[in-house]
Formats: C-alpha cells, sequence, structure tokens
C-alpha cells in the first residue's frame, strides 16, 4: 500500500513551492481600516521581477486580509490570496489553503517564520521542496519528505486549536480518477475555521484587594476604539484562540499590555470593586458625542491609539478646519432655518466648552432642543 | 561394560547432548549486521490519525477496510493492546490540561536480543542480523513461552483459531523491506512520525534532534537501552512511564537465563563434572563387597 494520502496545503512559498494559484475573492473590510494605495511587490518581494523570482521575508507580513487582525496596515498586492496544493494528490484531493487568512493571523503567533521556517527576517523565502524532496527517501531520511513537511507544518497548530486529524478537514473530495481535482477556491476560503466570538467583557479576578476585579471591555477595544487584534496579541498561539473547549487563554489581562496603552498609575483605573458596564462616553467622560459622532473613530479626536490623548475640549481641538460658511448644520440634526443661517456658532454654542449642549434658552424661553420644542423667542 | 554400565553411560551422554543441544535462540551482540534496521518513532509529530492502523491490516489482514473508519477517536477511550488481526494499535495519553494529547503506536519492538526468542524452544521465534524479529509458524508449537517471555505483551495468539493458531506480532514487512519498499505503516503516515532506516543513522538522527530542540524532547531515546535494546526506538516530550512504556532495564530480559544456562553447559564442563560425580558416588555405592 503506498501511502497514498495526497496532497497537502501549506504555505507554499509564493512563486515557489509548484506554481501556487492565486484566486481574487472579495475582502471583508473592516469598519474603520484605514485603506492604502498599492504599493508594488518590490515593496516587500525584493527580487520580484529581478532574475530570480524569490520573495523576501521582510517580517510583517502585509498583504491585504483580515481586517480585524491588523496586517491590512500597509497593503500589498500580488501574493496569493488562496493556494491550491495537489500535485501531490492521490486518494485524496488537492487542499485548498487559504494563505491570506494564515498570513494575516500569523501576527499574532510568530510571523511569517511560523511556517516559513528557513526564511528569517530579511532572508529569502526558500521553496519547500528545495529541502523536502518530493518522495520518501529509500535511505535514512533526515528530513521529512515534502508530503510530511505539509502535513506537519499543517497539523503542528490544526490539532492543537481544532483537535482535527481527519483528513478531509484539511482535504477536498476523493479524486474519482486518482488525480487532484481542481476546485473553485473561493468558495472554501474562510469556510473552516470557526468565527470567533469573544465576549463583549472579559472579568479578571485579580489579588489586588479591595478591587480585585478588573472589568476589560473587549467589544469595546476591538469595535469602538479601533484596535485590531494584534494590537494587544502579539505572542499567542492560533489554539490561545481557537481552541474552544479551553476557554480564554490569553493572558491580556496582565497589565504591560494594557499600560502600553493607558499609561495611568492610579489603580482604580482598571480594578474596580464591582463589575464595570460596557464603556459609555457620556457616563465616562461627561460628554454625549450624540448621533453627529456615532460613526466618528475615535482616532479621530483623540489621537493614535496606541496613546489616548485628552482632546481638547473646545470643538475647534477637532473641528479646527470648520468653516462656518461650508459647513453643513443638517448632519448635526438641527437644520439651520430662518434667522438661525445667519448665526455665529457661539451665539448657540459654548465654544470653550465642547462638552455642553447647544443651548436655545439664551433667545427661546425655557426650553432646549431636542428634545423640546422650545418655547417662544424672548 | 555391564548391561547396568551401559544404561548408565547412554544417559548420561544423551541427557548432555540433550541439554547442549538446545542452541542459545536469542542472537548475541556479534551476530546482528550493523545495517541492521529499525524504526523511529517521534511521539511529538504523531497526530494519532490510526492511518498506521489501517496500513498494517491492509497488509496483513486485509480487507481492511474504508480509510477514513480511521477517524473514529472513540477507540481511544480504552488502552488497546495489539491483536492477532491489528499488529500495530495507537493508544491516547490524553496531555496536561490544555496541553497535547501523545499518541503512541505500539507493535512488537523486534528487541536486540528477544526474550521470546530466547524462551521458545522450537526457534520459531528468531532474530534476524538485518533487525526484525520474525516468526515462523511452521516451527511454533503453540505453547505461548514467548507472549509470556516479552517484556512489552506485544504478541497476541489466535483463539478464535482452533486447528492451526499462530502467534501474531509485527515482522517489520519484510516482504514490503526486501522490495525496497518502507514498512506498510511508515509508508503511510501522514507526517513521517515514522522513520525507517539503519539503527545506528536513527540513533544518530534522535540523539541530534535531543541536542538540537532540547525544549521539544526530553532527554531520552526509548529503546536504545531498554531491555537491551529495539529496534524501534521513540522520542517524547513526556516521561515515557507516563505514556504506558514499561520501564526497563538496560539489558535483556533473557540475559540471565541465558547465561545460566550458557554458562552450566559451556564446553559441556559442567555436565562432565555432574554425571561424572554422579557415576563416582554410584560407583562407591555399589562397589562388590567382598564375600565373607
Amino acid at each position: 500500500m503506498r501511502a497514498a494520502l495526497a496532497a497537502i496545503a501549506v504555505l507554499a512559498a509564493i512563486g515557489a513551492a509548484g506554481a501556487p494559484r492565486s484566486a481574487e475573492r472579495p475582502v471583508d473590510r473592516g469598519r474603520t481600516a484605514p485603506t492604502m494605495a498599492s504599493p508594488t511587490c518590490l515593496g516587500c518581494h525584493a527580487s520580484f521581477g529581478a532574475d530570480a523570482d524569490v520573495p523576501v521575508n521582510r517580517g510583517r507580513f502585509a498583504h491585504a486580509g483580515d481586517d480585524r487582525v491588523g496586517a491590512s496596515a500597509a497593503r500589498r498586492t500580488g501574493t496569493p490570496d488562496v493556494v491550491i496544493i495537489g500535485d501531490l494528490a492521490n486518494l485524496y484531493g488537492a487542499v485548498v489553503f487559504d494563505h491570506r487568512v494564515h498570513a494575516d493571523m500569523s501576527q499574532i503567533a510568530g510571523g511569517c517564520v511560523n511556517c516559513h521556517h528557513h526564511a528569517p527576517e530579511g532572508s529569502p523565502v526558500s521553496a519547500c521542496r528545495e529541502c523536502h524532496a518530493p518522495e520518501r527517501s529509500a535511505g535514512t531520511p533526515t528530513h521529512p519528505s515534502l508530503k510530511g513537511a505539509y502535513h506537519r507544518q499543517c497539523l503542528s497548530c490544526h490539532r492543537d486549536w481544532s483537535h482535527e486529524n481527519a483528513c478531509g478537514f484539511c482535504h477536498t473530495e476523493q479524486a474519482a480518477t486518482g488525480g487532484a481535482r481542481v476546485v473553485d477556491a473561493s468558495a472554501l476560503a474562510h469556510t473552516r475555521f470557526p468565527r470567533l466570538e469573544p465576549s463583549a467583557t472579559y472579568r479578571y479576578e485579580t489579588p489586588q484587594a479591595p478591587a480585585a476585579l478588573v472589568s476589560f471591555q473587549h467589544r469595546d477595544h476591538a469595535q469602538s476604539f479601533g484596535l485590531q487584534c494584534v494590537d494587544c496579541h502579539r505572542a499567542g498561539s492560533c489554539a490561545g484562540c481557537h481552541d474552544g473547549s479551553q476557554g480564554p487563554q490569553e493572558s491580556m489581562h496582565r497589565m504591560d499590555s494594557c499600560r502600553s496603552c493607558h499609561a495611568v498609575n492610579a489603580c482604580g483605573f482598571c480594578h474596580d470593586q464591582q463589575p464595570r458596564p460596557p464603556f459609555d462616553h457620556a457616563v465616562a467622560t461627561g460628554w454625549d458625542p450624540g448621533p453627529q459622532h456615532q460613526h466618528t473613530p475615535c482616532v479621530s479626536c483623540h489621537g493614535r491609539v496606541e496613546a489616548f490623548l485628552r482632546p481638547s475640549s473646545n470643538c475647534r481641538g477637532c473641528h479646527g478646519g470648520l468653516d462656518p460658511q461650508t459647513f453643513d448644520h443638517r448632519i448635526t440634526g438641527v437644520p439651520l432655518e430662518g434667522s438661525h443661517a445667519q448665526f455665529a456658532c457661539v451665539r448657540c454654542h459654548d465654544a470653550s466648552r465642547a462638552e455642553a449642549p447647544a443651548t436655545c434658552h439664551g433667545c427661546h424661553a425655557d426650553r432646549s432642543y431636542p428634545p423640546q420644542t422650545p418655547g417662544q423667542r424672548n | 561394560m555391564s548391561r547396568r554400565d551401559f544404561v548408565r553411560l547412554t544417559g548420561a551422554c544423551a541427557a548432555t547432548l540433550a541439554a547442549a543441544g538446545v542452541a542459545p535462540a536469542g542472537g548475541e551482540a556479534g551476530d546482528l549486521d550493523a545495517d541492521r534496521r529499525g524504526v523511529l518513532v517521534d511521539l511529538t509529530v504523531c497526530i494519532g490519525c490510526r492511518r498506521c492502523e489501517w496500513a498494517c491490516r491492509n497488509e496483513n489482514n486485509p480487507p481492511a477496510g474504508e480509510l477514513h473508519e480511521c477517524d473514529d477517536q472513540s477507540v481511544f477511550r480504552s488502552r488497546r493492546r495489539p491483536t492477532s488481526t491489528q499488529l500495530t494499535v495507537v493508544n491516547r495519553s490524553p496531555g496536561p490540561a490544555g496541553g497535547r494529547p501523545v499518541h503512541v503506536k505500539t507493535q512488537c519492538m523486534h528487541c536486540e536480543h528477544p526474550a521470546c526468542a530466547s524462551a521458545c524452544l522450537v526457534g520459531a521465534m528468531r532474530k534476524t542480523p538485518a533487525g526484525p524479529v520474525i516468526y515462523d509458524a511452521s516451527r511454533c508449537i503453540g505453547c505461548r513461552y514467548c507472549m509470556v517471555a516479552c517484556p512489552f505483551q506485544y504478541a497476541s495468539y489466535e483463539y478464535d483459531n482452533a486447528l492451526t493458531p499462530q502467534v501474531k506480532k509485527c515482522q517489520l514487512c519484510g516482504n514490503r523491506t526486501q522490495r525496497g519498499e518502507l514498512p506498510a505503516c511508515v509508508a503511510i503516515c501522514p507526517v513521517e512520525a515514522l522513520t525507517y532506516g539503519r539503527r545506528d543513522d536513527l540513533l544518530r538522527i534522535a540523539h541530534e534532534r535531543l541536542r538540537s530542540c532540547p525544549d521539544q524532547y526530553i532527554d531520552h531515546v526509548y529503546g536504545e537501552h531498554e531491555a537491551g535494546g529495539t529496534s524501534w526506538l521513540y522520542l517524547s516530550d513526556r516521561p515515557f512511564s507516563e505514556l504506558g512504556f514499561p520501564t526497563l532495564g538496560s539489558s535483556s530480559p533473557a540475559a540471565l537465563t541465558e547465561a545460566i544456562q550458557h554458562g552450566i553447559f559451556k564446553g559441556f564442563a559442567a555436565p562432565v563434572m555432574l554425571f561424572g560425580l554422579l557415576g563416582a558416588v554410584g560407583k562407591l555405592m555399589h562397589a562388590p563387597k567382598e564375600s565373607p
């Protein structure tokens, strides 16, 4: 019985391990992910187009991909989203390998060298088959063959988080003709790993009595604050997040993780005796961003994520370039009609206190709008 | 020579020859080929897919069934031993909380100095110079001493075969290796946790791995010395005693019995002395009395 477990997928070294096929697929661009112009492949792969078509590991893999991870900060194009590895296939069909997802996620757990293990940063990415022979040696081999190397590489992580070792997890259906069946790669991408559903809030019991409880608002950090996974999860493992049977594994409650952004020394900033509710800007800061700021990224006012700045309480701290002549006040929900259109901003707004709502009672009787319609004009 | 003397003499000779005629079955170190083969198992690589079980059945007890039937993980609930129809089985030892389980493939270890061959009365078990311990059913008398003698308890018996039962154990796929192919289990292993080759090379590779990845393994090659050395060698990241491996000394279980047996009969000195003494005593006791 000739060992016939067919081809396996892995990190086909770009442009190396047997002419990987690339397939375009829609990219799920995240909430507020910045988009960049497309630099050339040469930004990373120094030798693209040169004599040797060998990519170079420039450290951070930065191809367009899963924006949650944070790899999209510097987009590149021209590398495979999906690689079909089927040149060894016989009993089982080819493997559809989502290179893009793996490459992006690798930022959390070690980088490209996780798979391209003989391509440290700055060195050329070797083709797997340069060391791993397609056929098993009849002598006493010191290296696994190509098939063994593929299997090992994939399973070294997959068996940790998915506890899967069934062939069908990676391989397509058995090839009826004994050859690799080419499949539509795009249909399979993103279907074989569980979407993570992190809790909105993680509560940690710490030895910091009496305020022992730390409520970490994961959803706020990940969604509202615009942080990307890799901003906090840096030295993790696949299983740390994807192994649902283990519960949350990442010890993100270590203070170092928080302090990289929160440069505060007051224990009470995080530690409390009571569980804390999710972040509410109005409660926490005294200023309700209101509907007009609902979709404004935090960084627009607070600067870069890594060092949150307290913005100026003056609206012009953020709206410095606001031109009263061209500003469309309707986006605030309050169209300026009639004589209001002629008012200077400070007639209703306190320019020195951004948190103060506009007042109507300077002119109108007693009430503010919204929620109530102002009364008669004084 | 009287009739009594003749019976004495022939009895002594027969006893001596019978005792000396049982050839030492366990191979001496000098009998082994320097190129003898073995298999190195890296337990940190094995994923427990059980394809080796399927390949072994396919080779030795076809039909082996569907390949995907190996995906059934429920067999790991209990610890299994090789059977007469399944000559290799994989067992799972749960890992520490949150850690990987360890899967251990078990089969005949093909000892360097096999106790089964030493115990066999008729030479049905034999250590070949090339490495494998092979079984010759045509010689076997079914005493199953080999199964009792095996320090690993890996040999099994066809109890359901009333007329021609055989002892069953891994033969290291001699028919495949003679054709230049790998043993069936080695060939099918998708992660190549099994490496077939010269035992000396395997030991060199094993120690090289221990040296280069000290964090990945415990510093022990199981089978290098256990039971006098085995053809199957194992690397692990957890103590072997936690994985169901018997803790064995570095000498073959047959070493003591063979030392006694071989020592006694060496040069026929002991039998000659024993029967010489018996003869002398008999002579004295039956010395003809002088007639009064």
